[in-house]
């Protein structure tokens, strides 16, 4: 299938998917979806003259025919089937969604926390409410971003999060994503949105699981906005099938003296590209983003990030690592934007890759766009091996080559873990790291 | 306003001190870009039946070409048609000495403060004029011949050395490489041939002197330089130009080939005119310039000052093919009032055990953009590739940008990759210290932005060195953010 015939068959299936819709289809809200698939039907996917995807190539994306996911039926089999996959969190509170849409009987919705509000998003759009002047139904940002103005298009399925003024939600938010195995491949907008006010705090763990070898595609749209004074840790563990394509826009705004901390850790998906775009619009405001990507095979893993410094006094700080196996290949591109009046801002990025076989690739670009002078910018990218002075001491010791490889690379991950502020998780994401690390080194 | 808020206005207004037009007949060929006038280029340069053909196929290449426009500067389209694209002073009969040269010509020189006379005199350097587009005066020619090193123009080159200009030319950037490069393969008038024998080291630095002249012609200049098995030499480039409104367009390119054990040093010092204060006129610099390190242990080393034109687009780069090649590149752009830059390097690791290093330090003051954009690629082949980059910026004023754009693309695990870049400005503290001391905010500025761009100083020979160190000062001594 080529790009033109991949954007008619998203055209063909809006058609199929405004008939779904019935009374709504008269909707304010609907008004913007066929305004984002005009933008999307004119923008195009992006080739690889596109500089933010300058190393993505989406042939085999393009070239796969999805179907639009299907309403699975709600059944207990299908919750435990998902939790199989999951990280074990003892103490979060979870979301189930099943093929991108939310599953609000089989989620843990009866003993939420006060103060944190969960509404299922079919049901937010019947009463016309989703808050369309958010970060993603922007039209520049639409027009920039195809995959969001594509998500737009299809938004119907996902979940609006609130969570009140002063609230402190102790319990980890769990929204798992499941995919499940299906005959033809299928295609999910889900969107999640998320209003945290002013004082609150929360944290949520976004995983994304699906059976292994089956093939869909996950096309995410993420909005996040950070009140004043407000602190949100958001987690996304990022385990697809490794035949799976997963593209994931992720928003965030953060007010005055807000802090927004997100943590990304990479491991599934055939193609990945995660893209989160950062606005600091208060002063004081603080953003944090670690990541670790950690593909094998011949996965392809492509991260973006922006961190944009729009006001004074704001900081950010940035550390990528990826381990790279096989015939992988990773891209890391981390954009740090200081605004004109954007004095005093302080912002570090950094980037440390490690190569682990002949055949694995690297692309990596930090960039800095600076219009202020009064600033603290730095970044930093390093690409290398594992240190030959530190296999040798620890083979000198006894133990074997690979077991020794497991240990170091291990260590070079878990840096990004242990800034995990959740320990019950930590310990989660540990194991399956120490467990993903022990299996590219036996080969 | 605060002593310092008005030294900072004084000193960065500072208004381009070398703007003058030299009145020489010049023979100008129409505006506009045809066939016909490559044809007639050629013609008027006696050139081989060769050449025009490589011309025309440059040109027919760069008609299917699209003008690029990923680099983070702005201007106004440009229209090809409306530039005049030969431009030769009207004395053809080179001059073989000093004093056929006509006397205004040298009084332009003396008035930019080239020492042609005095170089001469106090030797050392071998001076190669480019007065547009013609070369008018040749030094040392002589000495150098007994090394058998040739260095003459490019003109003269395709006439007397055209089994090296073939063998050579384009072997680093093909025609089609990209859209500058083509025109600039197209029309290129002239530039200078250099070609160092085997063996041989060459004993002086060689030096051009690149002076844009003749109201609205553009500038496409060739320089090939050519160094054989276990040859040295080491090639000086500076240009300073006459003030004018008209925007004017340069696109040159520069050449450079190492073989076995052969090493190229290429200085540049740029202070071409940079428009006024609200950006109008100015030269538009975009230019190609690449080395190849084709032989075992081979080296090119690039070292720049940018202080000028209005808008910058240079990526002088290295493929390092050879095993255990050495790529350098040394820069400092200075942006100021409304100037654009964006400069870096390309470092293309092909060999085995090449090694590569950037040190770019970009300074930007007033309303400028300063963009350092380089790439580092390690290819499959290039086992124990190393690189180390380090880009800093410094800015001057509120409303002015400094960008790094990076780009690290690596096909080998054995390779090792550093990447650093700080942004900062300088620190009322240091400024307060030299003043506690009696030194003027000036020179405190003069003094730590010359600190900050030490390491790139250091590589240019000594003469060049002295005079970058001024340039900087005109540029923006004493502005303080």
């Amino acid at each position: 299938m080529t790009k033109e015939q991949s954007i008619h068959s998203y055209q063909e299936q809006f058609a199929a998917f405004e008939k779904t819709l019935n009374g709504e289809s008269g909707s304010s809200f609907h008004a913007l979806r066929r305004e984002a698939l005009l933008q999307f039907a004119e923008t195009g996917f992006p080739t690889l003259r596109n500089e933010d995807w300058r190393y993505t190539n989406l042939n085999p994306l393009t070239g796969t025919a999805f179907a639009m996911a299907i309403q699975p039926a709600e059944s207990a089999m299908l919750r435990s089937q998902a939790k199989a996959h999951a990280l074990r969190i003892p103490d979060a509170l979870t979301l189930l969604f099943v093929d991108g849409h939310f599953l609000p009987r089989l989620s843990d919705l009866g003993s939420l926390p006060e103060g944190l509000e969960v509404r299922d998003l079919p049901a937010v759009l019947r009463e016309d409410a989703l808050p369309v002047g958010s970060a993603a139904t922007d039209a520049t940002v639409m027009r920039n971003n195809p995959f969001t103005a594509l998500n737009t298009a299809f938004t119907r399925q996902g979940v609006t999060l609130s969570v009140r003024r002063n609230a402190l939600i102790e319990q980890p938010l769990h929204l798992l994503f499941f995919s499940t195995p299906a005959a033809t491949p299928f295609v999910a907008h889900p969107r999640v949105v998320i209003d945290v006010e002013a004082n609150a705090q929360c944290s949520f763990v976004e995983q994304y699981v699906g059976d292994p070898g089956a093939v869909y595609f996950n096309n995410v749209v993420t909005d996040v906005h950070v009140g004043e004074n407000a602190v949100v840790q958001h987690i996304k563990i990022q385990d697809e099938s490794t035949a799976a394509f997963h593209v994931a826009a992720n928003y965030a705004t953060v007010a005055r003296s807000g802090h927004y901390a997100n943590h990304y850790i990479g491991l599934g998906g055939a193609l990945l590209r995660n893209a989160i775009h950062a606005v600091l619009a208060g002063e004081g405001a603080h953003c944090t983003m670690n990541g670790v990507y950690i593909p094998g095979g011949v996965q392809h893993m492509d991260h973006f990030t922006v961190t944009d410094h729009a006001v004074p006094n704001c900081t950010s700080h940035e550390l990528y690592k990826g381990i790279l196996t096989d015939e992988t290949r990773g891209v890391f591109t981390g954009k740090i934007i200081v605004r004109q009046d954007a004095q005093k801002t302080d912002a570090r990025q950094a980037n440390n890759n490690l190569l682990l076989s002949e055949n694995a690739q690297i692309d990596t670009r930090p960039q800095l766009e600076i219009y202020a002078d009064d600033v603290k910018c730095t970044h930093g990218a390093t690409v290398g091996r594992i240190n030959d002075d530190q296999l040798f001491y620890l083979e000198s010791r006894g133990i074997d080559r690979a077991q020794a490889g497991n240990i170091l690379s291990y260590a070079f991950a878990s840096d990004i873990v242990t800034r995990i502020p959740l320990a019950s998780l930590r310990e989660a994401i540990d194991d399956r790291l120490y467990r993903r690390l022990e299996e590219s080194w036996k080969k | 306003m605060s002593t310092d808020a008005q030294d900072l206005e004084k000193l960065t207004g500072q208004e381009y001190k070398y703007g003058f037009v030299t009145d020489i007949e010049s023979d100008t060929v129409p505006k506009g870009l045809s066939e016909d006038v490559i044809r007639m280029i050629s013609a008027k340069k006696n050139e081989p039946e060769w050449m025009l053909e490589w011309r025309l196929k440059a040109y027919r290449m760069w008609l299917k070409m699209e003008e690029p426009h990923w680099a983070h500067v702005e201007y106004p389209a440009i229209d090809y048609q409306d530039i005049s694209y030969y431009s030769a002073p009207k004395r053809k009969d080179g001059p073989k000495n000093l004093d056929e040269v006509d006397p205004e010509l040298l009084a332009t020189y003396e008035k930019l403060g080239i020492p042609l006379k005095e170089q001469e005199l106090l030797a050392g350097v071998a001076v190669d004029a480019v007065f547009d587009s013609v070369s008018v005066a040749t030094t040392f020619k002589g000495k150098l011949k007994d090394l058998g090193i040739i260095f003459c123009s490019f003109s003269e080159a395709v006439l007397e050395h055209p089994e090296l200009v073939q063998r050579f030319l384009g072997s680093v950037v093909p025609q089609g490489d990209n859209f500058y490069a083509a025109l600039n393969s197209a029309v290129f008038t002239d530039g200078s041939f250099v070609y160092v024998p085997k063996g041989v080291r060459c004993p002086m630095e060689l030096s051009t002197y690149f002076r844009i002249n003749s109201l609205g012609t553009g500038q496409f200049e060739r320089t090939l330089i050519v160094a054989e098995e276990g040859a040295y030499v080491s090639y000086l480039e500076g240009c300073t130009a006459p003030m004018r409104d008209e925007n004017q367009l340069h696109a040159a390119v520069v050449e450079l080939i190492a073989l076995d054990n052969a090493e190229i040093k290429y200085s540049t010092v740029q202070n071409w005119y940079p428009g006024d204060k609200e950006g109008k006129g100015g030269i538009y610099n975009f230019v190609t310039k690449r080395g190849k390190c084709a032989g075992v242990n081979s080296k090119i080393s690039w070292t720049q000052v940018e202080t000028g034109s209005s808008i910058t687009w240079k990526y002088p780069s290295c493929i390092l093919q050879g095993d255990n090649s050495v790529g350098e590149f040394y820069s400092v752009a200075v942006t100021n009032n409304r100037q654009q830059a964006d400069t870096g390097t390309k470092m293309i690791h092909i060999g085995k055990n090449t090694r590569s290093t950037i040190v770019s330090k970009g300074i930007s003051a007033g309303r400028s953009q300063n963009t350092y954009r380089g790439q580092v690629k390690i290819m499959k082949g290039a086992d124990g590739a190393r690189n180390y980059s380090q880009c800093d910026s410094m800015l001057m004023g509120d409303r002015c940008g400094a960008h790094t754009f990076p780009y690290i693309e690596n096909r080998n695990s054995t390779a090792q990759l550093e990447h650093e870049a700080t942004t900062s400005k300088i620190g009322e503290d240091q400024i307060f210290y030299c003043n506690q001391r009696g030194i003027s905010t000036e020179d405190a500025v003069n003094m730590i932005v010359n600190g900050f761009c030490k390491e790139v100083f250091r590589e240019l020979p000594m003469e060049f060195a002295v005079e970058a160190q001024k340039l900087l000062g005109i540029s923006l001594e004493g502005s303080v953010g």
